[in-house]
């Protein structure tokens, strides 16, 4: 199964400065990346046999009027590799629809982490009234689970409470995180690796300085409600950013399900194998608590007959 | 080569100053003169050829936005509502009712090996407002033993039956977004967008496969000439995307037995992806350096936005009448002009796919900006599809040397959905301006899309000069246009947009002999008959190409 991260955002946002700005601090996955801004000359096979680095060139969208789905080519392409990632970081285009784009991530192989859009904090507002293309942005930002506010060094601090007020009434399911340069926790945007227990309360390192996220793991024993957690990840008073972890459902108690959350968005997916539960959870205090948010997901669970 | 001299009923030139005639001479592929059999015999020794003595010969139509993946409906069963011209002469009859469909299905299930998985092609529910969604459980009565797999016309959705949701496993469980499910929460069979349409994996590889095959070509090339078409086009060129398929194409295409020039119109980027305009634009500019005086590639197809009738074209206010506007740019404004900049300053025009009129908007705006910098004033970029571009966009298109190429076809394909469905009657009627076009001096041209509509000149002029719809209704009696005005968008107009019209598009001394050979003149007959005249078939560069059965 490869993990998939949609990153989307308007034309100079500041994808691309994000995007360096994880791969140059790492993921600690193997990752591939598709970037679709400068898909000139390249498709599918071609692309695929030229993988050069970590970067591939990918396209979306549907010719008008063929029969190819070019990004499907390339995503069946890579999950047939040999040495298929364990992460695939999506760079949408300029003017995609990040939300009908993550379905592509929902093939068999791939499961979505989320969906993560940079907005530009000088320009977001003005661009998102325009004539034109102020739909295409707005549903950029309804996509977002979590939503990068770059560049929030060139607006003053009063600027920025105010976009975040609007923020909240546009892209009600998203967690805004300010970020200068793109700089922000890896973590955040690529999800937590539960894979690898981590003590209670571990602050995983990746401190820059307005960085306050903290993480958290639950190891649940026995069958999670499954509306109760989703109340969970719906509940903006939680301020959970990122979590993904394994659990089991009271309401499919024969199987483990994969759950990752970006923001107030989530996604469960079956897995195969045994093994423990945990759910790794970040956030940024003080609205998240680790106590009181594992007193709360420990309320919801039911003890295995 | 010898000179040769066509006598026929009448030739109609398209070219002002010597508009008729009754023969015309040719020499290596050219023609050498155009009047009567007396003035073409001042050339010297010649040969007469009288095959088309009671025919009209017009100029070879030249299609200015066609698909060459028409060639599917050879490769797929068809079961498409309207009647689409095969290759051979034949027709594939529309199915018109779920019972056709069901009865088409059985009869390819018949003829395909066991085992194979059976692919559809072109099934429109738009044309079935009363029925259910068609589902598995329509296509289980065809077969519930072998996968199914009809693609609608749209693209963008399938319907499978059982049997194919049962080899591929998709269950309920399946968590892909886009697959349809019954009220128990069963997939009903209906697979929307590309990710849903995915996990029907076989299926989907062949259709996938079938797509770029320089094969298509041959079969396109029957197409035209069936229907008088000498130049067609490929407006979703991928020669920029898969270079490795050039010389596959140009072969297929300067094949003797191939009977059309085609032109290119390559995607610097898949639409909705953005590229480097100006490493495309050098590829561009290298490819065309490669042409031949059938294979050409000169210039760059941008797709900004879809479709109306699905929803998907940038509409400006007050928008879509019903259903949910899902309209948006695939390409920002700003990358627009750097685009079309990239183009036009390498004297490469672009022709970019509008149907929405915001999309026009932000076009021309873009085009705009680059000729206020850059002054090649005879760029010829074109405004594709201009379904529904305002006339205020007309007259900037006019004064900025912008070009329209209409779908036309439109109007009687889906004139009564846009009416009642897409725009309203209001605007339906001042859709596919041709008439406001003309007025602003727009040069114009009208298409097929073929692929979409069948390829062939005579159903778009019919359209453009009687805008009737399927209902019979005259769907904005003020757009109409004359019959030579339809003529001219379908020969010289079009040549126009492609920076060819010097070669072709016009009977004249020193142009391609490239002919339409028909039964009656366009510019005579009854203008109701226009779509029905008898095609005999083309000459291409000299080359005689009958169509079946002539
Ligand atoms: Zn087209």
């Amino acid at each position: 199964m490869i993990d998939v991260v949609v990153i989307g955002g308007y034309l100079g946002a500041g994808k691309t400065t994000l995007l360096n700005h994880l791969l140059r601090e790492g993921t600690g996955r193997s990752t591939l990346v598709l970037v679709n801004d400068f898909g000139t000359v390249a498709v599918a096979d071609e692309l695929v046999a030229a993988r050069d680095g970590e970067m591939l060139t990918l396209t979306n969208g549907c010719v008008c009027c063929s029969l190819a789905s070019p990004l499907i080519d390339t995503l069946v392409g890579i999950r047939e590799r040999a040495d298929a990632p364990e992460l695939l970081i999506v760079e949408a285009s300029g003017v995609a629809d990040p939300e009908p784009l993550s379905h592509h991530a929902m093939i068999p192989g791939f499961r979505l982490s989320g969906i993560v859009v940079v907005a530009d904090a000088e320009t977001i507002e003005a661009r998102a009234g325009h004539e034109l293309v102020g739909r295409t942005v707005i549903r950029q930002l309804r996509s977002a689970g979590l939503m990068v506010l770059n560049k929030t060094d060139l607006v003053g601090p009063a600027a920025i409470e105010r976009l975040h007020d609007w923020l909240r009434t546009v892209a009600p399911s998203a967690v805004v995180v300010d970020a200068e340069h793109g700089a922000v926790p890896v973590a955040m945007v690529v999800g937590p690796q539960p894979e690898v227990p981590r003590p209670h309360g571990y602050h995983d390192g990746h401190a820059h300085h307005h960085d306050v996220h903290r993480t958290v793991t639950w190891s649940p024993v026995g069958l999670v409600d499954r509306a109760a957690l989703v109340g969970v990840f719906e509940d903006e008073r939680t301020g959970i950013v990122r979590a993904k972890g394994v659990v089991r459902f009271a309401d499919r108690p024969e199987r483990r399900e994969m759950v990752q959350v970006a923001g107030r968005r989530w996604h469960c997916s079956p897995v195969d194998g045994d093994g423990d539960d945990a759910l790794v959870l970040i956030g940024l205090p003080p609205a998240f608590d680790e106590a009181t948010l594992l007193d709360r997901l420990a309320a919801m669970v039911n003890a295995r007959e | 080569m010898p000179t040769k001299i066509y006598r026929a009923r009448q030739v109609v030139t398209m070219h002002r100053s010597n508009p008729i005639g009754t023969a015309v001479a040719v020499r290596d592929g050219r023609i050498l003169a155009v009047g009567t059999y007396d003035e073409c015999a001042q050339w010297g020794e010649h040969t007469i050829d009288d095959t088309f003595a009671d025919k009209v010969i017009v100029p070879g139509f030249v299609e200015a936005h066609g698909h060459s993946m028409d060639a599917l409906v050879v490769q797929f069963p068809y079961v498409g509502y309207f009647d689409y011209p095969l290759p051979d002469g034949s027709v594939a009859r529309g199915a018109r009712t779920y019972a056709d469909v069901i009865e088409r299905l059985r009869q390819a299930d018949a003829a395909l090996p066991d085992g194979d998985v059976l692919i559809a092609n072109a099934f429109d529910p738009i044309y079935f407002p009363n029925e259910p969604r068609l589902t598995r459980e329509h296509l289980d009565l065809v077969s519930t033993t072998r996968p199914i797999f009809v693609r609608h016309a749209s693209g963008h959705l399938a319907t499978v039956n059982s049997a194919l949701l049962a080899k591929e496993g998709i269950t309920r469980d399946c968590s892909t977004p886009g697959v349809a499910r019954d009220g128990n929460g069963e997939p009903n069979g209906e697979l929307q967008e590309p990710p849903a349409m995915s996990l029907a994996r076989e299926a989907s590889r062949i259709v996938s496969r079938g797509s770029f095959d320089p094969s298509v070509v041959g079969v396109h090339a029957q197409l035209c000439r069936n229907a008088g078409v000498t130049t067609s086009s490929e407006l979703s060129g991928v020669m920029l995307l898969l270079p490795k398929l050039e010389d596959a194409w140009r072969a297929a295409v300067d094949a003797p037995t191939s009977p059309v020039r085609m032109v290119l119109y390559n995607l610097p980027s898949a639409p909705g992806s953005s590229a480097d305009h100006d490493a495309a634009a050098d590829a561009a500019v290298a490819l065309a350096r490669r042409d031949t005086p059938k294979f050409r590639n000169r210039g760059a197809k941008l797709v900004l936005d879809g479709s109306i009738q699905g929803w998907t074209a940038m509409l400006k206010w007050p928008g879509y009448i019903t259903g949910t506007d899902h309209g948006q740019l695939l390409m920002a404004p700003e990358e627009m002009v750097e685009a079309v900049r990239a183009f036009h300053r390498r004297r490469l025009n672009v022709h970019a796919h509008c149907n929405g009129n915001a999309t026009a908007e932000a076009f021309i705006d873009a085009v705009e900006e680059v000729l206020a910098a850059d002054a090649w004033l005879d760029h010829r970029h074109v405004v594709q599809h201009s379904q529904t571009t305002l006339p205020a966009q007309y007259r900037r298109m006019g004064r900025l040397g912008l070009c329209a190429n209409i779908f036309t076809n439109h109007i009687w394909y889906w004139g009564d959905q846009h009416a009642s469905r897409t725009l309203g009657p209001d605007r339906a009627r001042g859709m596919w301006a041709c008439r406001t076009a003309l007025e602003e001096r727009v040069p114009l041209s009208i298409h097929t899309d073929s692929g979409v509509t069948p390829i062939g000149s005579l159903m778009p002029m019919w359209c453009a000069v009687n805008r009737v719809t399927v209902s019979g209704q005259v769907l904005g009696e003020h757009e109409r246009i004359t019959p030579y005005e339809a003529l001219h968008a379908a020969t010289l107009g079009a040549a126009f947009q492609l920076h060819m019209d010097r070669e072709i598009g016009s009977i004249e001394p020193g142009k391609w002999a490239d002919f339409a050979v028909l039964d009656d003149s366009p510019l005579d007959v009854d203008p109701m008959a226009i779509r029905d005249i008898g095609v005999w078939g083309t000459v291409v560069g000299g080359e005689v190409h009958a169509a079946p059965g002539r």
